[in-house]
Formats: C-alpha cells, sequence, structure tokens
C-alpha cells in the first residue's frame, strides 16, 4: 500500500487552519509547541522530546499562502511552501519576536497563541490586540480528518503495532523494559518509522499498576502492559496490549476486556459526549491507566478522555480516537475512527 | 523508581535556591521536564509535545518547600510532596495558586495558554518573570556528580554509535540506522530519545542543498528513507537521556567505510578547527574568543564553520542542550559577555566543508575545569 504523500496532507490542514481562523476572525495565530507548528505549517523539524520554547516559532497570518516558519531545519519545509516563508530561527528573542510583530501588523482581527510565558505575554500586550488561546481554533481545524490523513494515521498505528508486537514477542523471564524497547525500535524502523512518540513504557499489574524500570528485570506470570508510540510521515502511532511472561492472558479475561472496549465504541458516535464514553466504561468496569482514551493526529490529540474528570465535550465524525479500558488489570489499546454511525476500527481486533 | 541520589538532588536544589535568592525570586513554576527533575529528582512522562501536554506536570519551588504535580507518585522523592495536576485549566491554574500562596514574584517557565490566563487571574497580585532568569545559571555549572553523570552519558553513547558503524553500507537506508542506533542504546540500558537520531548523507555540493540559509555550510538534518550508496559521507548527531542528564555525540562516516582522500582533507580540517577552539578554551575565556578562534581558522570572508542557523558549540545538561549557544545570532558583542567558569559543560560541534568535497562534522563535549578543560568525548572514529 502506497504511503499518503504528507506535503499534500499538510497543505489540506493549513487550509482547515485558515478557514477557522477565517470563521473566528483571528488574524494571526502564533505557535510555540512543536506538534501544534508541525499541525499547522506543514514544516517538519528535528523532533525534540520536550513541551517546547517559550518564543513561537510558527506564524500563520490570516489569508497568507503558507505559514512563516523560523527554524533551523529547512530541508523539513514541504515543497508548496514558498522559499520567503521559511526563515532561519533567531536565537536572539527579540530578535525573534520584532520580527513576528511585523507579521502581525499586518493583519486585523484577533491574535492566538498556544503558550503563556512572562516574556510573550509582556510582547503579546505590545500588540494592543485581542489575545485568545489557539487550542479551540485548532481542535476546530483537527476535525474532521481527510480520507488520507486516516490512512496516514492507520500507518502510523500499524507501524507502531508492529513494533509493539515485536516487543512483546520478547517478553520472557528475565527481560528488562529496555530490550523490549530495543526490540521496538529496530522494528519500527523496517517501517520507515523514525522517532518514537514517546519513551517506550512497561507497567506490572496487580492491585494497581506499577511502572517497571528500564534496567528492572520481568519474572514468570508478570502481568505486564506494554505501551509504544511512534511517528510515521509526520503522524502518530500508539499501540498498547498486555503480556504475561511466560504464560499466557485468561481467554475469560480478554473477553471481558474486549466486551468493555466494544461497549466504549459504541458510545463513539458523532454527537455523543465524552461523558457518555466515561459512562460506558464504569458500566462495562472498565478503569483507566492515564487516560482512558483520546484524539490522534500529528500527536496525542484532545479530547483526552479521563473517568477522573467531568467535562463534556461532543465528539466529532472524522475524529480519531485511541481506546486504552483496563479490566481486571488486562489493558491494551485500539484505535476507531469516530462516524455518524458505529465507529470504524483502524486496527484488527485483537 | 528513583534515579537520583540523595546528595546529587540536595546539590543541585540548593544551587536553584541560590539562584532564587540572587534573582529576588520567591517561587518558581516549572513545566520543562529538566527543570523539573533539577529541582525535584521527580522523572516525568518522556515524549513528543502532545505526549506532555496530554500529561502536563508542573513543579512549584519555594525556598522552604518543593511540590509536583502530575507525575506518578512512585517517580517522585518520597521528600517531595506529589498530587495530581488537575486536568482544566481554571483547576490546574488553581491548584499551582494554591502552591505558591503569598509569593509575589514568580519565576515561571511556561504554561498552555488558557492556564496560564487562569494563573494570572488566581494570582493577580502576584508579577511573574522568566524562570530562565533562575534556571539557567543554577544550571550553569555542574557538580562533580552531575559530571560523572555527562560522562558515563557520553561513552554509553558513543559506544552505541560505534556498535551501529559497521552497518553503513551501500544499500541501507538512513532511517534502517536510526532504528539500530535506538535498539543499541536501549541494550545499554537508555531508553529515553531526547533528538531525533541523525544519519544523514551530507551534500556535496551547495546546489545539492537548495534549502540552506546562506552564511553556514549546507546540511541535511531530517533522516529520511534515503538509500545509501558507497562514498556518501553520512553525518550522525545523536542525543539521549541517560539519568536525565544529555548525550550528544556526532561525527561522519563513510558509507562502506573507507574515507577518501578528500574526506581525511575535510576530517583534517575540522581538527584544525577543534584545536584552534580548545586552544582557547580555560576559565575566564569569553564565547567571543571560541567563536573567533574557529573563524580564525577557516577566515571570516566565508561561511561560517557550521550550520547557519545552528551553532559552533552549546551547552548540554539535564533534560537536554542548553545555553550558552556559541556561532548564532545573538553575535559577537552577546558573546563577549559568556565567561567561562569551571563546572561549565560544552558540546563543540564545528564541520567543515568544500564545495564538491562534501562535508565532516563531528562533537567533541568537555567540561571546563580550573586550568583549562577535561574532554568528556573520546575523538570521534
Amino acid at each position: 500500500m502506497s504511503r499518503p504523500d504528507p506535503a499534500a496532507l499538510a497543505r489540506e490542514r493549513y487550509g482547515r487552519v485558515q478557514a477557522a481562523m477565517a470563521r473566528r476572525q483571528v488574524g494571526a495565530l502564533l505557535l510555540a509547541t512543536p506538534h501544534l507548528a508541525l499541525f499547522a505549517s506543514g514544516a517538519r523539524r528535528v523532533q525534540v522530546a520536550g513541551s517546547g520554547g517559550t518564543v513561537p516559532t510558527t506564524v500563520v497570518t490570516a489569508g497568507a499562502p503558507a505559514a512563516v516558519v523560523f527554524t533551523p531545519d529547512p530541508d523539513g519545509a514541504p515543497p508548496w511552501m514558498p522559499r520567503t516563508a521559511i526563515e532561519p530561527l533567531r536565537w536572539d528573542r527579540e530578535r525573534q519576536l520584532a520580527r513576528i510583530a511585523e507579521l502581525v501588523a499586518a493583519t486585523r482581527g484577533a491574535v492566538a497563541c498556544d503558550v503563556l510565558a512572562p516574556a510573550l505575554r509582556t510582547f503579546l500586550d505590545r500588540l494592543g490586540r485581542e489575545i485568545v488561546d489557539a487550542a479551540p481554533l485548532l481542535a476546530e481545524a483537527a476535525a474532521p480528518r481527510t480520507p488520507g490523513e486516516i490512512a496516514a494515521i492507520t500507518a502510523a498505528l500499524a507501524a507502531a503495532r508492529t513494533g509493539l508486537d515485536a516487543a512483546a514477542a520478547a517478553v520472557r523471564t528475565g527481560v528488562t523494559p529496555a530490550r523490549l524497547v530495543a526490540a521496538f525500535a529496530e522494528t519500527m524502523t523496517a517501517t520507515g518509522s523514525g522517532f518514537p512518540l514517546g519513551e517506550g513504557r512497561v507497567w506490572r499489574a496487580g492491585p494497581g499498576f506499577t511502572r517497571v524500570a528500564s534496567g528492572e528485570t520481568c519474572a514468570p506470570g508478570d502481568l505486564l502492559a506494554l505501551e509504544f508510540g511512534t511517528y510515521l510521515d509526520g503522524h502518530a502511532g500508539v499501540a498498547g496490549v498486555s503480556v504475561v511472561c511466560d504464560g499466557s492472558l485468561d481467554p475469560a479475561r480478554r473477553r471481558r476486556w474486549f466486551t468493555a472496549l466494544c461497549a466504549i465504541a459504541r458510545q463513539c458516535r458523532a454527537g455523543r459526549s465524552t461523558a457518555a464514553v466515561r459512562d460506558a466504561a464504569r458500566a462495562a468496569g472498565a478503569t483507566q491507566l492515564g487516560l482512558l482514551a483520546h484524539g490522534l493526529g500529528v500527536g496525542i490529540e484532545p479530547p483526552l478522555v479521563d473517568l477522573q474528570m467531568d467535562d463534556d465535550r461532543s465528539l466529532h465524525a472524522g475524529s480519531v480516537l485511541v481506546l486504552a479500558p483496563v479490566v481486571e488489570g488486562v489493558r491494551a489499546t485500539r484505535a476507531l475512527v469516530v462516524r455518524d454511525g458505529a465507529a470504524r476500527w483502524l486496527e484488527p481486533a485483537p | 523508581m528513583i534515579e537520583d541520589s540523595a546528595p546529587l538532588r540536595a546539590a543541585r536544589l540548593a544551587r536553584l535556591r541560590m539562584a532564587m535568592s540572587e534573582a529576588e525570586v520567591d517561587a518558581l513554576v516549572l513545566t520543562h521536564a529538566g527543570s523539573l527533575r533539577y529541582a525535584t529528582g521527580a522523572v516525568a512522562v518522556h515524549g513528543d509535545s502532545s505526549v506532555e501536554a496530554a500529561r502536563p506536570f508542573a513543579a512549584v519551588v519555594t525556598s522552604r518547600s518543593a511540590y509536583v504535580l502530575g507525575v506518578e507518585r512512585e517517580r517522585v522523592p518520597s521528600e517531595v510532596e506529589a498530587a495530581p495536576l488537575p486536568r482544566t485549566s481554571r483547576a490546574a491554574a488553581e491548584a499551582l495558586a494554591d502552591l505558591l500562596g503569598s509569593a509575589r514574584t514568580v519565576g515561571l517557565e511556561r504554561l498552555a495558554f488558557a492556564t496560564g490566563v487562569a494563573l494570572e487571574t488566581a494570582l493577580p497580585g502576584a508579577r511573574f518573570v522568566p524562570a530562565e532568569g533562575v534556571t539557567l545559571p543554577a544550571r550553569a555549572i555542574k557538580t562533580p556528580e552531575e559530571i560523572a553523570l555527562l560522562r558515563e552519558a557520553q561513552h554509553l553513547n558513543e559506544a552505541a554509535v560505534a556498535e551501529v558503524l559497521p552497518a553503513i553500507v551501500p544499500g541501507v537506508r538512513e532511517v534502517e540506522l536510526t532504528g539500530r542506533f535506538l535498539a543499541a542504546m536501549a541494550r545499554r540500558g537508555v531508553t529515553a530519545c531526547h533528538v531525533e537520531p541523525l544519519w544523514c548523507v551530507f551534500p556535496r555540493r551547495r546546489a545539492d542543498a537548495p534549502w540552506c540559509f546562506s552564511g553556514g555550510v549546507p546540511y541535511r538534518e531530517l533522516t529520511s528513507d534515503r538509500t545509501l550508496a558507497g562514498g556518501d559521507q553520512v553525518m550522525i548527531d545523536t542525543g539521549m537521556l541517560h539519568a536525565g542528564y544529555m548525550s550528544d555525540v556526532g561525527c561522519t562516516w563513510s558509507c562502506g567505510g573507507e574515507p577518501s582522500a578528500a574526506d581525511r582533507a575535510l576530517r583534517s580540517r575540522w581538527q584544525e578547527i577543534l584545536e584552534a577552539v580548545l586552544a582557547v578554551c580555560r576559565p575566564g575565556a569569553t564565547a567571543a574568543d571560541l567563536h573567533r578562534a574557529a573563524r580564525g581558522v577557516t577566515g571570516t570572508e566565508g561561511p561560517a564553520p557550521w550550520p547557519v542557523p545552528l551553532y559552533l558549540a552549546h551547552g548540554i545538561g539535564i533534560g537536554g542542550v542548553e545555553p550558552p549557544f556559541i556561532g548564532t545570532d545573538l553575535g559577537l558583542a552577546a558573546e563577549e559577555s559568556v565567561l567561562l567558569a569551571p563546572g561549565m559543560v560544552l558540546l563543540l560541534e564545528p564541520c567543515a566543508w568544500e564545495e564538491g568535497r562534501g562535508g565532516y562534522r563531528a562533537e567533541q563535549a568537555l567540561v571546563v575545569t580550573a586550568s583549562g578543560y577535561e574532554l568528556l568525548s573520546t575523538p570521534p572514529p
């Protein structure tokens, strides 16, 4: 199967960002968070772990043919981006902000920003414009996904699952999580994926879940939950599974986990709410480790569905959700795309 | 599960509190994983920005207390108070405000926009200042234990790179080398990938890298599916965290393992630049001295011997790269004010490149000592 062209997908996304800006009367969108900057601009950079800086590196102005990106990695800009939109990253914060001010000055309407930090706040105040949160705008631009984006996310999910399967196959008495990460990494790149979404994690199930340290060994009978993630062509894939060290998972427990998964999935329809997803999980006896469910796109995305929260957000058709229920110590993930009718699974059933 | 020794944690927190006192900052709100670990020893979820956004965390540090929010209890030292960080912006801001109490001057890193606004609202009398005014001075000088960890991190990374070099043969794809490297690191117990590993073929001609900015050498940064051919010059640059501390290893390797005469000449040129920089590396020297030493080899007329807008050198420490950045648009005037001092750790990464011949780039980490410097890296392979 041919892989979707990430540059073409980025151009479509950029159009949706512009449309969301127009609907919200936002004249300039300032982004300092790497995955959000990639989402809006399509310009890839060397990926670095962590949340990003305090000065925007991407500026989208209303009506512009492309975002202006400040980058040390000009080879990551998509081919449709004009050369003039690619500027060297400035390490001098004042110069960088002065250039951003020039770009913003040519626009009208509100200025949307993804982060707040003291020096940035001073800069934003000096603009004399209405300043708004970029998060709702970006969420609006994220859905619905195009078929091409769904295909790209599906490919990233498959890459993560392939790597996870290799890691799961390596589980045996005496193995350490570090060895499982090694198995994942080698397999991940065979699919073309070059950067893990995060450090691979392994937990031991008991009365609760305990994270297994990277050098700690696994013992016979340990019920382990594994989760690994990766990037492929600018899209994120994440996969989780439960395995028993030198044993096999009780089929009855696995069935009960699967029943809960299906009950939750039945609520994943356009117009239903995150509250309904949580209620279904509770009714099915599911708990969570971290999040019950989350969106997926160029990274982990909203909605972040947490059994401890009581927010109530509508699900949108075309958005991708990763479900991660826990039932009787069994935790695994499966991704689906929300539709008007029943959700469509993006991964095969366990 | 807590990796950092009690003396290491205590030494770092003492340095941080001294810097708080000098900067007249009452409290800190730290949201970078490296800062969090430096201040408290807590280890946050390690991942890209989307992973952190999904699982936000923070540390609140005052002169008497340190709290961690949003990190699993088992990954927070027992003497540090820990609690969940509420997921809604308002509740998260209220939790932070409660811990900040009566602090008037608060050093803040960064928050999601909505949380930041909510915190301003919750603490109308507080003055927020950049936390880097405290964290960077504290972190600039490493303790002996930090230096030992950085040295160990470098050696683990070098060993992993060395394990992968024989795989750089015609027909292999760049990205496959990434996988081999990450696996080699993991087998050495290092699983936190900080920077996407670079295994990129150098452009031999400027025309091969039309995307590059003027003023520096042509380069590629992004590892791809490209298949290597015999004689390709593969630029390697890998950054992993070992016990939270950054290892940064770079070298250039000829595909097939046999460097050409041109490759050897480029390496000699790189060595010449490196030695010129090392010759001025001592306490009291300025960052500008290092910059001028490198340019003294290549001349000021041609491109700088490093990619633009990258640098000749940068600091490394807990959680990744850090100032000083030498050779950037901050310029020589700013670099004149950066004085090298014992305990600073620098990563030198000059690059030699010639039209038609291609490039050679390698990296060397050093710690500034009382009398000069000590290399933390071994010479590149």
